[in-house]
């Protein structure tokens, strides 16, 4: 996205959106190459669903073009744009059967009934929900229901499909096997996709891309690699990631100011902790804290650490030798990003440049 | 070991719930079938069976219904006009809705009957224009019953109607479905309980409705006259058992009416249950 040059199948232009005085997109543009799977994330609040519900036609844009497959399609309604729409509460119709909730766009359309009954039946063997056409919505679980919602969209054999928050109202545990099932759905079908998500594990586990919204503008558009290791905005290295501001980072060893910022952001794999009497690897340029606070992550530790008034965050093994609250520690810090006003850059331990320059 | 239940004073507040039952609906009913008791069971069948009264009793229940069925359109119509827009004066016309209710009944029915005379505003209109006259006819009966009826249908419906989901609308729009499909096959069968239930209460209502029918009813036996009326004239002439049986009658058709409503809606309610 952005810097490749696929064509664009599902495009966003300079997109403005108000609600009477809320300004809910802001110059929007967006470019999604066919096939993808793509993830809105953003806090709530920063346009997100927006952008959604005015691809599949539920709201008009104030200004400017939506093109789908090389059509504009401002003045096309959701019906006719090959859309298909599972929302956030499903919106199963309550007094159908699963077999009619599914068939209903089919119905609509006028398709031969022997036909549709072909198409549910192949639908539902899709969503492993076969023998369920009798139930009522209100006679499923929330995975099955959620599926049921998938299968009803994909029936008229859109060629874009929208979600939004599909996994929202899913307790965490189906949550997990909802969303692998949705990555192997989609990308065994080859439909274009694009889901809403406030949940930055949910956008890197399941998009091939993510585009980052926040205040109605989109941030940054990339693959979730791209995000991570290259944010393009605070706003972005704050929001992706475990991400923990820090003041004064050039009281940190090896590390000075740029133009004059002093803030940064520090992840925790960006933090390593030794134990005293651990082979260092940079003993020089490590520097001495205390350990503040230990949380059980189950597969992990993280160790908290205080160092220069900022409290860091770093991620140990459970096999590597115990450490204890209050234990002095070495910490060294790889590298961190800096913010200055609006831009944001990487800098790396002088250590590390050092290194590499000998070799 | 009695197990006490979370919420407490179950005992007393059924024990009131029981109380007030009885002295304000049991007794009063069970007063009924007391009455009537002095009456052999031929005498009884023979007392409701009369045409007379059996043509109360149709002209009771056939205007009844004409006019809750006109209601359930109506209502409809009111209740979605209330709920989807937004235009002045909305507050008000939802405050009026509940007017039929807060008249006495008898002031309502003189005003439309004086309206309604083929010298009235209306009336005339109709008179010299069509032929039709209003008051004095069955006609006039259904117009009184449907103002009395007409509350009933909008408030059962405008709660439900509020609290359906744009989104339903919104999947049967990506969907394809026109206005007519979105409406017929996802919005009606979500109001269809409460339009039941608001027609089923509207004619419960409008068969016992004496006040506002008396006066347009114009009381010709056989054709205007309506059952409550009869009861009224049994009692003006003392004769208890006779009006107590009629009373009775129709109040075997009014629980039969809602039982039938209470059916249908705990197996509506069945259907959605768990998706509240």
């Amino acid at each position: 996205m952005g810097e490749n040059n696929e064509q664009a199948y599902v495009e966003l232009k300079n997109i403005n959106k108000h609600f009477k005085d809320f300004h809910a997109s802001k110059d929007v543009n967006i470019s999604i190459p066919k096939g993808r799977l793509v993830a809105l994330l953003g806090p709530s609040g920063s346009g997100k669903t927006t952008i959604l519900r005015m691809i599949a036609g539920l709201e008009q844009p104030d200004s400017g073009e939506i093109i789908i497959d090389g059509r504009v399609v401002n003045n096309v309604p959701g019906s006719e744009r090959g859309i298909g729409f599972v929302f956030q509460n499903y919106a199963l119709f309550r007094y159908m059967t699963v077999y009619d909730n599914i068939a209903f766009g089919l119905r609509v359309k006028k398709v031969p009934e022997n036909e549709i009954k072909d198409r549910v039946m192949e639908l539902l063997s899709l969503i492993s929900c076969e023998g369920l056409e009798k139930r009522y919505p209100s006679e499923l679980s929330g995975g099955q229901r959620q599926r049921v919602a998938f299968a009803r969209a994909l029936a008229p054999n859109p060629q874009i499909l929208l979600l939004d928050e599909p996994f929202a109202a899913i307790d965490a545990k189906v949550r997990l096997e909802l969303r692998t099932w949705l990555r192997e759905m989609i990308t065994k079908l080859h439909i274009t996709s694009i889901f809403v998500t406030h949940d930055q594990d949910e956008a890197i586990e399941v998009a091939d891309d993510i585009i980052v919204t926040n205040l109605g503008r989109v941030e940054q558009a990339g693959t979730p690699r791209e995000l991570y290791s290259d944010p393009a905005t605070p706003f972005v290295a704050r929001f992706i990631g475990n991400s923990i501001p820090v003041k004064n980072f050039d009281r940190f060893n090896f590390f000075e100011k740029k133009n004059n910022s002093v803030t940064a952001i520090v992840r925790p794999e960006f933090v390593s902790v030794f134990k005293k009497g651990e082979n260092l690897r940079y003993p020089k340029s490590s520097e001495e804290a205390v350990v503040e606070d230990i949380i059980f992550r189950g597969s992990n530790l993280e160790i908290r650490v205080r160092l220069h008034d900022n409290l860091l965050s770093s991620v140990r093994s459970i096999n590597e030798p115990a450490i204890s609250v209050g234990e002095k520690v070495d910490v060294f810090i790889y590298r961190l990003f800096v913010i200055d006003g609006d831009d944001i850059s990487l800098v790396s331990n002088r250590t590390l440049n050092a290194e590499s320059v000998v070799i | 070991m009695k197990r006490k239940s979370i919420i407490p004073g179950f005992g007393l507040s059924f024990g009131i719930t029981i109380a007030i039952l009885s002295l304000v609906v049991l007794i009063p009913l069970c007063s009924l079938v007391v009455f009537t008791a002095s009456l052999s069971p031929e005498e009884f069948i023979y007392t409701v069976t009369r045409p007379r009264v059996l043509s109360g009793y149709f002209v009771s229940i056939s205007t009844a219904l004409i006019a809750s069925l006109v209601n359930v359109v109506m209502g409809l119509i009111l209740a979605w006009v209330l709920v989807r827009y937004d235009f002045p004066g909305k507050r008000f016309l939802d405050g009026i809705i509940e007017l039929p209710f807060a008249l006495p009944t008898a002031v309502a029915g003189i005003s439309l009957t004086h309206m309604t005379t083929t010298n009235g505003w209306v009336g005339s209109v109709f008179y010299d224009l069509f032929g039709i006259k209003i008051a004095y006819t069955r006609l006039g009966i259904t117009i009184a019953l449907i103002f009395i009826g007409i509350p009933f249908v909008v408030r059962s419906v405008q709660p439900v109607l509020e609290k359906i989901d744009i989104q339903y609308e919104e999947a049967a729009m990506i969907l394809g479905a026109d206005r007519v499909m979105t409406f017929s096959k996802v919005i009606l069968p979500e109001i269809m309980p409460a339009l039941i239930s608001g027609f089923t209460l509207a004619f419960a209502r409008c068969i016992g409705e004496y006040g506002s029918v008396v006066f347009i009813a114009g009381n010709t036996p056989y054709e205007t006259e309506i059952a409550p009326l009869l009861i009224m004239s049994e009692l003006q002439e003392f004769d208890y058992p006779a009006a107590t049986s009629i009373a009775l009658v129709m109040l075997a058709i009014a629980f039969v009416i809602l039982s039938v409503n209470a059916v249908i809606q705990s197996r509506v309610a069945k259907r959605v249950s768990g998706l509240a």
